[in-house]
């Protein structure tokens, strides 16, 4: 009969809430975004982690990485509740996937450029070019980047927030470096602010000319 | 000592970017480093172009003011339920039989509950989104000011548990269709405090409740339905403090803000 009493947890309190969960709503918004890539859509799940994070704020251990846990809330709702959503919107599929981590595994991406064309390249990287990128990769892929470059959480961190062994962060990270660097670097020749390492000037030139061409180029400097 | 292939260092180089190897591990990528100038300028390109990522991945977007404020509203309802219905549910433990009994008391002895004090527990229980919802006492005294020209000033509790957490403009009075009142609400620990401010005459105080003296100056004290109301004045206003606190610690929290 005390039901009503035992099944609502001791209120939260407030202030410590304050202090304590609520100095990462900008970090939860920043990376809401990057997960719905809808202002909406990310104000509203914000709101719902730091509901859910306050109402069950007593299952919190105290000292524990605060950060990481909100992390986890949210990515846990979105999953749940937001993912499925999203079916209608744009991301890299399998095959757009295996092509560009084929194409960098065949000439080693941005990082083989020549120094000159590395500076080129790493003025043209700004925030809206990078979160565009960000925001073709498939989720897991996107999740890695977003926790260990955009948040600096640790590989013991990350592989909490996504619920996954510390090794399945470690090939993710790894992969997903791999995607978004090739997708930048593709930009940047597409847009013709790095020059294809050959010299020529990139105008015309299709991606798949670009990639035979540095096929090509590997091959006779293997020979 | 295990040296590494080219290809072991490129599988596994993000680890040793992100400083996540101990020092034996780092050591075998250090040397390989120092042993093969093909790894080193991939290595440097690779680092140049992971750091410029993360740069631009940092220049994020800051949760806007609206929503944030929407977010404290909501929080604030949340820290602060209706109790009532929850303890209907109840079978009459201990602490209802204590309240209808203190209830009982209070109107045997008095004959009746002032309406202010009804009316300030009843604010109290609502679970109204609030107009601003602010922890800063300046921007919600600013508001009332500006807005429904009352000149509040939110009590400043100097108590470490205490937050404020908004207010809204409400009435008082006449069953909502009084005067213009200010209603604010806090956090104290776990609990929730309402306080209502109002425009009213002097000497209306020992009507309320029972007069107690605090920091040389009167507070009344009353209790409705289990919630105990302070009542003191300030500046020509009257505040209400509302809470299920015990009295005294209610009154030595309305002394932090005199």
């Amino acid at each position: 009969m005390f039901k009503g009493l035992l099944g609502r947890q001791k209120p939260t309190d407030h202030v410590e809430f304050e202090r304590v969960a609520m100095p990462h709503a900008d970090a939860l918004y920043g990376a809401a975004l990057r997960m719905t890539r809808d202002g909406t859509q990310a104000e509203d799940l914000v709101q719902e982690t730091l509901l859910r994070a306050y109402r069950f704020w007593h299952k919190f251990e105290q000292g524990t990485n605060v950060k990481a846990w909100l992390f986890r809330i949210q990515t846990n709702i979105f999953i749940n509740k937001y993912r499925k959503k999203q079916t209608e919107q744009r991301f890299l599929d399998q095959r757009e996937v295996d092509d560009l981590l084929e194409r960098y595994a065949a000439d080693d991406g941005p990082a083989a450029m020549p120094p000159d064309t590395r500076q080129d390249f790493l003025t043209h990287l700004v925030g809206d070019e990078v979160m565009a990128a960000l925001d073709q990769l498939p989720f897991e892929f996107r999740m890695a980047v977003l926790l260990a470059d955009m948040h600096d959480f640790s590989y013991k961190e990350i592989a909490d927030v996504l619920d996954c062994p510390v090794g399945t962060v470690m090939s993710r990270l790894h992969r997903a470096r791999k995607l978004l660097q090739a997708q930048l670097y593709a930009y940047a020749v597409e847009r013709g602010v790095v020059h294809k390492p050959d010299g020529a000037t990139g105008d015309n030139v299709t991606d798949l000319d670009l990639f035979r061409s540095q096929r090509q180029r590997k091959k006779s400097a293997n020979a | 000592m295990s040296h590494l292939s080219c290809d072991e260092f490129h599988q596994f180089v993000d680890p040793y970017l992100d400083g996540e190897y101990d020092a034996l591990e780092r050591r075998d990528f250090d040397m390989h480093l120092a042993a093969c100038s093909g790894c080193r300028r991939w290595f440097e390109n690779h680092r140049a172009v992971q750091s410029a990522i993360k740069g631009a991945l940092a220049s994020a977007t800051p949760l806007p003011g609206g929503a944030r404020a929407r977010i404290r509203t909501r929080l604030a309802l949340e820290a602060a339920p209706a109790r009532r219905t929850r303890l209907v549910k109840l079978a009459l433990p201990v602490p209802v039989v204590a309240a209808a009994a203190a209830v009982f008391f209070f109107v045997g002895t008095t004959g009746f509950t002032p309406a202010v004090v009804e009316d300030a527990v009843a604010q109290h229980e609502e679970e109204m989104p609030l107009d601003v919802p602010t922890p800063e006492a300046e921007e919600l005294d600013r508001w009332f000011q500006d807005r429904v020209r009352l000149r509040v000033r939110a009590p400043r509790f100097r108590d470490r548990s205490t937050m404020l957490l908004g207010g809204r403009l409400s009435r008082i009075g006449a069953r909502g269709h009084g005067q213009r009142a200010a209603y604010l609400v806090y956090g104290v620990g776990r609990h929730k405090v309402s306080v209502l401010a109002f425009d009213s005459a002097d000497g209306e105080l020992e009507q309320f409740g029972e007069v107690r003296r605090v920091k040389g100056r009167p507070v009344s004290v009353a209790e409705h339905h289990g919630r105990h109301v302070v009542m003191y004045r300030q500046g020509g206003l009257t505040y209400t403090v509302t809470s299920d606190l015990p009295t005294q610690r209610m009154v030595e929290l309305v002394g932090t803000a005199m």
